[in-house]
């Protein structure tokens, strides 16, 4: 057996110890080149390419929008910017049957954008919105179906952290396929270009859970008209912010650090007319988008120590012969790439699968003449999938904790199910229809 | 309270100063640029600074307070002595090594950037390329000072 096979498998084991996710990347894969160093299968000069690997990513112009982009999702989160949302889209929205459910879906849509940690997400909004929910008509498996199916929806609606950070990924592996393949002025995708893909299934996502919504016809108790006109304004500004960032990214307005600094300057202005946003808080957004942005670099970190030691594994060839030479053709490849993506995404959450596995498989599945662009949106789908399957996905595993004791874990699972056929047939449907993800790039930036 | 507090206090303290030094360099940015038409080599390059040092130095932050991501499917059912024991170990095992091994393999990048003082590859830019490179050992002293601190304190 392959010593690659081992690492991984060994790496898997002590994922599952519990022990943070980025250090054990780094810290198993020092292992076996020490192993590998004394019984002579491992070549010490691959890790010497880390410090320069490092520098790198210090230096990375499209991982500069990391933090202002938590940034400014934790304002909006903080300030309860986002919570007002949810009630005043309730208000305006009261007279149709679902009005709380598509508000619900649209605040999720807007969190997850910023922060892309489908367990934070989940949690902040089955506490903000499952109580809502409950209390106005809506069955515990339909509110938590809704709840789990929003809080992943943030990651394919653009601007979305995640795929920031697969655009990054994507378009480093897709140049290695190149340069491989002998092309030496290679081709790159940029952030504008997958944001762009992920516009019309992230539409088609929203509007099909909305249409299973409305089809249930559930009652909701109406409330005392209140003056709409003001409400309205509160849902605007924003969404207003969202659609700047958006626009000024794709429009090749702004780098997208740039773009990123215009909205979280954007959500503090929002915060500070609206709300009072005291200095107290606005050092606690700081300090926590300095955490979450320090925990996404060391997996990043971890993930380039591990894809080094792979490489000195030859896990280069393994991969090769495993992806290429075994299936008989290049869907089948794929196929089994989004698969193994689908199992481990019950396990990890999307950045780390970013980090890890796509650096590792990219280049196998370019060289076969895949576009990047409609691969990035089947993982970024595929991915979503599998964090609202029953019953290991992490959407389900972390409402549970936050959800009361009554309710009981098989209604979760119920209340997901249609939504989980939706998010099925649009994965397939992209697999069919390229198209869905690729047309608007083309038609706007070619 | 003890030197390892203080650390860490002192640490979360300056990477919230660099975060709105970031902050604002990335709006004078903007505003010079889109305004006046000009473009300072120099806050671009300030901005990617201070971002390497955030995320550098808030990592040994987020070991402290645990943070960072665990798949803790299995280990939320162990019991707390269990949990700790097990963090112990790969405290000892995992992260301590990996700190030796950032700060021995670095060294002669880092080393090669003090002996020229190296400064930007562009011109304009911030001349403190040999800093830049440095703080990748303050990087891994911090994680290393809060991996002692945790293996050896009582909890």
């Amino acid at each position: 057996m392959d010593i690659v096979i081992i690492f991984l498998i060994v790496t898997f084991l002590f994922l599952l110890s519990g022990f943070p996710v980025a250090f054990i990347l780094s810290g198993v894969s020092l292992l076996f080149a020490c192993i590998g160093i004394i019984f002579n299968f491992f070549d010490y000069s691959y890790l010497m390419a880390f410090p320069a690997r490092l520098f790198g990513v210090m230096g990375n112009q499209n991982l500069l929008a990391v933090p202002l982009f938590i940034f400014m999702g934790l304002i909006l989160e903080k300030t309860k910017i986002a919570e007002d949302l949810i009630h005043d889209m309730n208000v305006l929205f009261n007279n149709s049957n679902s009005g709380l459910a598509v508000s619900v879906i649209v605040v999720g849509a807007l969190m997850a954008a910023s922060t892309g940690i489908v367990g934070a997400s989940v949690v902040t909004l089955g506490l903000l919105t499952y109580p809502v929910l409950t209390k106005n008509g809506y069955s515990p498996s339909v509110a938590s179906g809704t709840i789990c199916a929003s809080g992943t929806l943030g990651q394919i609606i653009p601007p979305s952290l995640v795929l920031i950070l697969l655009a990054d990924v994507l378009s480093s592996s897709y140049q290695q396929a190149q340069l491989n393949m002998g092309i030496f002025n290679p081709e790159s995708i940029t952030i504008a270009d997958l944001f762009l893909g992920a516009i019309l299934p992230g539409l088609i996502l929203p509007i099909l859970y909305i249409v299973y919504l409305k089809s249930l016809k559930i009652q909701t108790k109406n409330t005392a008209l209140i003056n709409k006109s003001s409400k309205i304004l509160s849902i605007v500004y924003p969404l207003g912010l969202m659609i700047i960032v958006l626009g000024s990214i794709i429009f090749g307005i702004a780098t997208p650090s740039e773009a990123a600094g215009i909205g979280a300057f954007g959500a503090i202005i929002l915060a500070y007319t609206q709300k009072n946003l005291s200095k107290l808080i606005l050092d606690k957004c700081v300090s926590e988008s300095i955490k979450l942005t320090s925990m996404v670099f060391m997996i990043l970190i971890g993930a380039i120590l591990f894809s080094l030691v792979f490489r000195g594994l030859d896990g280069e060839e393994f991969i090769h012969r495993f992806l290429v030479e075994i299936p008989d053709d290049k869907f089948m490849t794929l196929f089994i790439v989004l698969l193994i993506m689908f199992f481990l995404g019950f396990i990890l959450d999307f950045i780390e699968i970013t980090f890890i596995v796509i650096p590792l498989v990219g280049p196998a599945l370019f060289a076969l003449g895949f576009d990047p662009l409609w691969i990035g949106i089947l993982i970024a789908l595929v991915l979503q999938t599998s964090f609202i399957t029953p019953p290991f996905g992490f959407s389900l595993f972390y409402l549970r904790g936050v959800l009361p004791n009554d309710v009981k874990t098989i209604e979760i699972y119920r209340g997901i199910i249609p939504f989980l056929i939706i998010q099925i047939i649009l994965v397939i449907a992209v697999f069919i229809f390229p198209n869905l993800a690729t047309a608007l790039p083309e038609m706007l930036l070619k | 309270m003890n030197i390892f507090s203080k650390v860490s206090r002192l640490t979360e303290y300056i990477t919230i100063q660099f975060f709105y030094v970031m902050f604002a360099a990335v709006l004078i940015n903007i505003f010079f640029r889109y305004l006046f038409n000009i473009n300072y080599i120099f806050l671009q390059e300030l901005v990617m600074y201070m971002h390497a040092f955030i995320f550098l130095f808030g990592i040994s932050l987020c070991l402290k307070e645990n943070t960072h991501v665990r798949i803790d499917i299995f280990s939320s059912k162990l019991e707390k002595s269990r949990r700790n024991l097990i963090d112990r170990i790969g405290l000892t095992i995992f992260i301590i090594p990996f700190c030796l091994f950032v700060i021995y393999e670095s060294t002669s990048m880092i080393r090669r950037s003090w002996v020229m003082l190296e400064g930007s590859s562009e011109p304009g830019g911030l001349p403190l390329v040999f800093l830049l490179k440095s703080s990748i050992y303050l990087f891994s002293f911090l994680i290393l000072l809060e991996a002692v601190n945790k293996i050896f304190n009582k909890r």
